[in-house]
């Protein structure tokens, strides 16, 4: 079994010592997983994820990235090691062209300039941003700058990734250029942590989902346990991708066994047909 | 009662007139239950008031460390009267207050709008230093320039989301007519009552007594 990246035991949080936003998380995320964490608005979770590269430290509990405790390990240290895009890209731009906004982390994190650069073009290309190099990110359409966001945190190769919402806002076509995106660094070997509530990204992306509730995990297992099961969707007040969801009304009519849950059109055409 | 405090403070010098005016918001703090956040508007204050008395000493010691104390004193009453009025107004009253004494729609609404948006700006700061330091910048090391330049760095984002904001509003204000040529009706109307008249008497003969005290030369 592949190395525990990040180990989060009996994490609790509150903002203001008042009210207890995470009451007691136990998590593991393994190297090369992509987690999809989910939950209505107001379940924590990007509280849970602000703990991963130390903006936020534990009430009671620990985190532990790659080793290192959350609580005794500066932010800027943690930050080499986990990428977090948050979900608002205006917020993340900080420099005064494409370029120099990826050159940013990649200098402050000691990357020799030459190195930088090249990353920086690298990374650039991955993401068909080259032709706005000089230009101000401010005059990218919204999706180039959510992808540009993106490219800024992949540029310094951090071995966790941790996106906010990647797909909020998103039309279908820019969707799917992130979930290329998603495939590229699974083949990398990237750790990837996804906050969304998009489920029918989820289904196609991710192997593993963690459904929170109310600062507690729900569910937590394979993208098809948790997804296909109706009953943890409904009492996490989550809508069922609508394949699951299909299936589940042929199940309720006798037309479909009940054995093998499918999350693709391909696999419901499957189970249809009886392959 | 913020005219009073404002005049009183800047026109008397003395170290126990300061004192006196502190002390005196303690129980209009408490009466109106707004005690513990006007002192912990005061403790926010008292950075600066310590960077005043250190500059004072320093600066001009042949006035000695009282009028130090008194200056810094001065600071500290003024920004605490100015907290205290605002955490016993609301926005809504003192938009309220300035549109039913007259002023222009347009005026009033600028000065409620940027107490409004205080907090919203306060969050958005937050969120841009969020996504700053997990960039792995810093905002707690090198020297003054370096951490000036980190300040920069996080304004510009936050610069400009507020104008694209500042925009958004304007549109959402003439989506809802507002700058049209009808005259809206006014639902609410502030009229000065009785009580506060009697205030505003009470607070005007304070200032009255305190500056025909000190034309006297009785205090200063």
């Amino acid at each position: 079994m592949r190395e525990v990246v990040v180990r989060i035991e009996n994490l609790h949080f509150s903002y203001d010592n008042e009210v207890e936003v995470l009451k007691g998380i136990d998590l593991e995320i393994r190297r090369g997983e992509i987690v999809s964490i989910m939950g209505e608005n107001g379940a924590g979770k990007t509280t849970l994820i602000k703990h991963l590269n130390g903006l936020l430290k534990p009430r009671k509990g620990r985190v532990e990235v790659l080793g290192m405790d959350t609580r005794t390990t500066p932010v800027a240290k943690l930050a080499r090691h986990v990428g977090m895009v948050f979900q608002n890209p205006d917020f993340q731009l900080f420099a005064e062209t494409v370029e120099n906004e990826l050159l940013l982390a990649l200098k402050n994190f000691g990357f020799p300039p030459d190195v930088a650069k090249r990353r920086a073009i690298w990374a650039m290309k991955i993401f068909g941003l080259e032709r706005y190099k000089d230009r101000s990110p401010y005059t990218l359409s919204i999706g180039e700058r959510k992808r540009l966001c993106i490219a800024a945190v992949l540029c310094y190769d951090p071995d966790i990734i941790v996106l906010d919402e990647p797909t909020s806002g998103q039309d279908f076509l820019q969707k799917e250029k992130i979930m290329e995106i998603l495939y590229l660094l699974k083949q990398q070997g990237k750790t990837v942590i996804l906050v969304t509530h998009d489920v029918e990204f989820v289904v196609r992306r991710s192997d593993r989902v963690v459904i929170m509730c109310d600062g507690k995990i729900l569910a937590d297992g394979s993208t098809r346990e948790v997804l296909g099961n109706i009953e943890i969707l409904r009492a996490a007040r989550l809508k069922p991708p609508q394949i699951v969801e299909t299936a589940h009304i042929l199940y309720s009519k006798g037309l479909l066994d009940s054995q093998h849950v499918p999350l693709t059109p391909y696999e419901l055409a499957r189970e249809i047909t009886g392959e | 009662m913020l005219v009073f405090y404002l005049l009183s403070s800047v026109l008397l010098s003395s170290l126990p007139v300061q004192l006196v005016l502190l002390a005196s918001m303690v129980p209009l703090a408490i009466t109106s239950r707004s005690f513990h956040r006007w002192l912990s508007a005061l403790r926010g204050a008292l950075v600066f008031a310590v960077i005043i008395f250190a500059l004072n000493a320093l600066m001009s010691p042949e006035r000695g460390l009282e009028y130090a104390a008194s200056m810094s004193l001065r600071f500290v009453v003024l920004t605490s009267s100015f907290s205290l009025y605002f955490l016993t107004t609301t926005p809504e009253d003192l938009a309220l207050a300035l549109e039913s004494s007259g002023l222009p729609r347009e005026y009033a609404l600028m000065i409620t709008m940027s107490l409004r948006f205080v907090p919203t700006l306060a969050r958005d700061m937050q969120v841009v230093i969020d996504a700053f330091r997990s960039r792995g910048m810093r905002m707690d090391s090198g020297n003054l320039m370096e951490r000036l330049r980190s300040y920069a760095i996080i304004l510009t984002p936050l610069i400009v989301f507020e104008v694209r904001r500042s925009l958004m509003v304007a549109e959402a204000l003439e989506a809802r007519a507002f700058g049209g040529t009808t005259k809206p009706t006014i639902y609410r109307r502030m009229r000065m009552r009785s009580a506060d008249y009697a205030f505003v008497f009470i607070w005007l003969g304070l200032l009255v007594t305190i500056l025909v005290l000190r034309v006297q030369g009785f205090v200063y």
